[in-house]
């Protein structure tokens, strides 16, 4: 996965609902019908990077299982953030879609 | 900005954030564990999947946490307990690391803030490197810098363009103001630009005026010190305008004080009470060209070099030499630059000091360095672990870094205190005659050279770190065994070069050192003419002359000399104008003959007027004809200054008997002292032997002795020896100054055994600096070759073992190992008195009758090397002897 993508899945996810870290990582899994297969190891140094830049707030609640976990929330910095980072992919997105059709 | 306040703040609360990380982890593991059940793996199946899914929960926690660090800098600081960790396990190298740093940057920093206070600290007036002393110089004299005549200031004052100001100071000796028990205070006569020249302000009233002529003025206008202002007046504000009455050199006069001194101002020495000169006359009068007696300051202008001044001021020299042949014939001047005059000798011999203390410090890194490569080495099976658990070169180098800083940085530390500490014991010890003791302090710049030598180790250790990690293979110190001799090699060729550059700076410090000595015990055994022991000097001041000046002091000195003479426990005494190495010299010329011919040859000599004694109370050695007695005393035809008799008497020492009469007997000879004398010509009645009079070890001058009784004069001083030691009799002394005239001020009591102190304080000092580095130097070094020597014993254990156990002596194994140790040595000490050699050349200056390749420092510089390596080296020589190849062999 190219670097900031994990960013913007985690950001994606987060806008639909405030979630945990497991659920953010089955999110993406089931959405993407298990072709991005978070390393989920990876899932928490980057959340706390977005905790640091208040993209997310987190906050202790409790999960479907009943476990005691950190539910993270979008702030309105990550919905911004989110924003940006969908215009970007976008751009990118269709100019390699662009290029890889002329060849 | 606010993204570093909150990395700040995590900081706070790290565990607490740990802790929580830790816990969300666990649920996300469990809830992965419990999907992956429902999906149909079994219990340890779905463990060991969902482990590999998260990547190690150690490491996530890690990485997580590791995005709270602050930035670049948290490893440096890991590493720094690490290392000091490291550190506290081993005492021994710790002090002795941190020891060796704080000695050699304490020694450093102490010298350094000396040297810089003495010799290189700007001068306390502004704009200071524009100031500059201005000296007449004649080649048939042995003084380059001599004192200067009135004529050839006020020419310069009047032509020169390259100085924007000029000013004469003239010392007019101690006076003392009419009160009773009065303060001796010293005095100058400067010209009123003085104060415009240094750049003084007043702190109160005002300096002398620039456009006013000082000279027909009946209230005469004084400047006071601050301490005097202190002193006389408790800094009161209504002492300006005030009156002083003074019974100085001439009649009693009062003086108006019109302004004071900033606190602590002074030029060239202490001077409580300025007053104005009155000479700014261009140089008509003859005397004033003749007599050379006063110094001169000025400052350049603002485009003018000193080159360009000195340029410009020779030429009016040799306009007046032309002029005025009889007075300048053979007269150039010389300008030097203020800072310059006032370091005098001690230039060169600061440098050299810097040299030696730096050699100090490099051996003092060495030490250092040699000691880490010996950690390294015992270090070699945890570096290779590390290297072996993917820990990379920059981090190992990082650690070693690190390790290297906090030595140096605790060696600072300390380094501080001895600095702080060899400061102050340097300025209690320093001799006074050291230029500015006043300036010295530890201060920023010092500090300065404490980071500097601070960053000098820290490369130091950089090196010696990179160096061990070069070139090391994992495996090979990982698997622990034979790992002495095969790897301890190449660092051990690096401990040798150490060891040999330690050698060599030791062997350059201490042949120098010795080269000191040497000069220092000549200058000791010196003949300087005239004997210090017990003699006792002082300034006093001369009664109120009245209307027959000389034959009153005539009679005074008399009087006063009888009263001594017949006081218990003087021996002799006497009045003269000047004592030996004391701060007068008055300079005048000699001509032979009776009466003046054209062309004659004229000598610059010292002239001195003394009473009967002087001769005797000094030990001075009669070799022709006699001394001065009754014969030579004039009566009280000639009571006036004025009065002129036709013939008077003079003694002369052999160097002016060889120099006017060569070969000649002198006895007899007529002289005359041009421009000095009140007779018209002198008969030489006696020849004594060669005096150093103005310092100790200089070639003697040509001295010329008038009697007292012929020439009295209102600047007496008094010597006086003592049957036993000089200080005792000065109770007595003051008696019997007291009895005849109830209170005489009495100024600058001291011993000639003081003032010969005095005068060799400074090459003693610095002598002694280096000597004591020489020592220390030596000292380091041992402690390195022991230290090299032991490590090498120590890793080659098992391999002297083996070989003991094979059939080598074990005299055989101590011979080895010592030559071992003493090989890096030798090379060493042999390029070290190559350097030396060289370096002592091109200090030969401060050497005294001693060559800069006198054998015998050389020889006690190898010796002594030879010596403290041996004895260093043969402990760990015993020891490799004693090894039990049983007990080493089973070990592996």
């Amino acid at each position: 996965m190219p670097p900031g993508t994990l960013e913007m899945l985690i950001l994606r996810t987060l806008s639909i609902e405030p979630q945990h870290g497991y659920a953010i990582a089955q999110h993406i899994r089931r959405i993407s019908r298990d072709a991005l297969r978070v390393e989920e190891g990876s899932l928490y140094p980057a959340l706390q990077r977005m905790l640091l830049k208040k993209w997310v707030t987190a906050e202790w609640g409790t999960s479907a299982t009943g476990r005691r976990v950190r539910i993270y929330t979008l702030t309105r910095a990550g919905r911004r953030q989110l924003g940006t980072e969908e215009t970007n992919f976008k751009t990118l997105f269709s100019a390699v879609a662009r290029v890889m059709r002329e060849t | 900005m606010l993204e570093w306040a909150r990395r700040l703040l995590m900081l706070t609360r790290r565990d607490r954030e740990r802790r929580e990380l830790d816990e969300e982890l666990r649920a996300h593991y469990e809830e992965l564990c419990e999907d992956l059940e429902a999906d149909g793996h079994d219990r340890a199946e779905a463990a060991r999947l969902a482990r590999l899914r998260l990547g190690g929960l150690f490491q996530t926690r890690e990485a997580a946490g590791d995005v709270w660090q602050i930035g670049r800098f948290e490893p440096w600081f890991r590493d720094a307990r690490l290392a000091w960790r490291g550190l506290r396990r081993t005492p021994a190298f710790l002090a002795a690391a941190v020891g060796t740093l704080a000695l050699g940057i304490g020694v450093t920093t102490a010298i350094f803030s000396v040297v810089y206070g003495v010799a290189f600290r700007p001068l306390p007036y502004p704009d200071p490197e524009r100031l500059i002393r201005i000296y007449e110089t004649n080649p048939a004299n042995n003084k380059p810098r001599h004192e200067v005549s009135v004529g050839a200031f006020s020419e310069w004052r009047v032509s020169a363009r390259t100085i924007s100001s000029i000013a004469l100071v003239s010392k007019t000796g101690t006076w003392y103001p009419v009160m009773s028990d009065p303060p001796a205070l010293r005095t100058a006569s400067v010209s009123p630009a003085f104060f415009d020249v240094l750049g003084a302000r007043p702190v109160a009233g005002r300096f002398f005026r620039r456009d006013r002529d000082y000279s027909n003025d009946d209230q005469r206008e004084i400047v006071i010190s601050h301490d005097t202002w202190q002193r006389l007046f408790g800094g009161a504000p209504s002492a300006i305008g005030s009156v002083l009455a003074f019974g100085g050199p001439g009649k009693v006069r009062s003086y108006r004080v019109i302004g004071v001194t900033p606190p602590r101002f002074s030029f060239l020495e202490p001077i409580d009470v300025w007053t104005p000169n009155i000479a700014q006359v261009p140089p008509v009068a003859r005397l004033l060209r003749l007599w050379r007696y006063d110094s001169v300051v000025a400052r350049l202008a603002p485009s003018a070099s000193v080159d360009q001044a000195r340029a410009e001021l020779r030429a009016v020299s040799a306009r007046l030499a032309k002029q005025y042949p009889d007075t300048n014939a053979g007269w150039s001047c010389e300008v030097v630059p203020l800072l310059d005059d006032v370091i005098g000798r001690f230039a060169s011999a600061s440098w050299m000091l810097l040299g030696a203390v730096a050699c100090v410090l490099l051996v003092a890194c060495a030490n250092v360095a040699g000691l880490l490569l010996a950690r390294a080495a015992t270090r070699e099976h945890e570096t290779a672990v590390r290297l072996a658990l993917g820990a990379g070169r920059w981090s190992l180098m990082r650690l070693w870094l690190v390790e290297g800083c906090l030595l140096t940085a605790m060696g600072t530390g300390l380094g501080g205190l001895v600095a702080w500490w060899g400061v102050a014991v340097l300025k209690q010890t320093a001799p006074p005659s050291l230029p500015r003791i006043d300036s010295i302090a530890l201060d920023g710049a010092a500090l300065a050279a404490a980071v500097v030598s601070a960053v000098i180790a820290v490369l130091a250790f950089a090196f010696v770190s990179s160096a061990g990690t070069r070139d090391r293979s994992t495996t090979g110190a990982t698997c622990g065994g034979w790992r002495g001799a095969a790897l301890a090699a190449p660092r051990a060729r690096l401990r040798n070069m150490l060891v040999a550059f330690q050698s060599a700076l030791a062997v350059v410090l201490v042949v120098v050192a010795t080269l000191l000595a040497l000069s220092f015990v000549r200058l000791g055994r010196v003949d300087l003419g005239w004997r210090p022991r017990g003699v006792l000097t002082m300034t006093v001041a001369p009664p109120i002359p009245g209307q027959r000046p000389w034959y009153n002091y005539m009679l005074w000195a008399d009087d006063l000399v009888r009263r001594l003479e017949a006081t218990r426990g003087i021996g002799r005494a006497a009045i003269t104008t000047q004592i030996p190495l004391g701060p007068d010299s008055y300079s005048g010329t000699l001509a032979r003959g009776r009466t003046k011919v054209q062309d004659e040859p004229q000598w610059p000599i010292v002239a001195h007027n003394v009473s009967d004694h002087f001769f005797e109370t000094l030990s001075i050695q009669l070799r022709h004809g006699r001394l001065f007695d009754r014969r030579d005393a004039f009566g009280e035809a000639q009571a006036n200054w004025t009065d002129r008799a036709e013939r008077g008497a003079a003694i002369v020492t052999e160097s002016v008997a060889r120099t006017l009469w060569p070969g000649e007997r002198a006895i007899g000879k007529t002289i005359r002292l041009p421009g000095f004398d009140n007779v018209s010509y002198r008969e030489v009645v006696g020849v004594v032997g060669d005096l150093q009079f103005s310092s100790v070890g200089e070639v003697p001058a040509l001295h010329v002795f008038v009697p007292w009784s012929q020439m009295a004069t209102g600047n007496p001083r008094l010597v006086v020896r003592a049957a036993g030691r000089a200080e005792d009799v000065v109770p007595a002394v003051r008696a019997a100054l007291q009895a005849e005239r109830p209170g005489t001020g009495i100024d600058r009591i001291t011993s000639l055994d003081a003032l010969v102190d005095r005068a060799t304080a400074q090459p003693r000092f610095s002598s002694q600096m280096v000597i004591g580095f020489g020592l220390l130097a030596l000292t380091l070094a041992a402690v390195g070759i022991y230290g090299t020597s032991a490590y090498l014993v120590g890793a080659r254990t098992r391999e002297i073992g083996l070989r003991i156990a094979l059939g080598a002596s074990p005299r055989g194994v101590f011979r080895h190992v010592l030559a071992r140790s003493l090989w890096p040595v030798t090379v060493g000490g042999v390029t070290g008195l190559a350097i030396a050699a060289g370096a002592s050349r091109t200090m030969r200056s401060l050497f005294f009758q001693v060559g800069a390749l006198d054998v015998r420092a050389y020889v006690v510089a190898s010796a002594s090397l030879l010596v403290a390596a041996a004895v260093a080296a043969v402990i760990p020589a015993i020891r490799a002897s004693r090894i039990d190849p049983a007990i080493t062999l089973r070990t592996e």
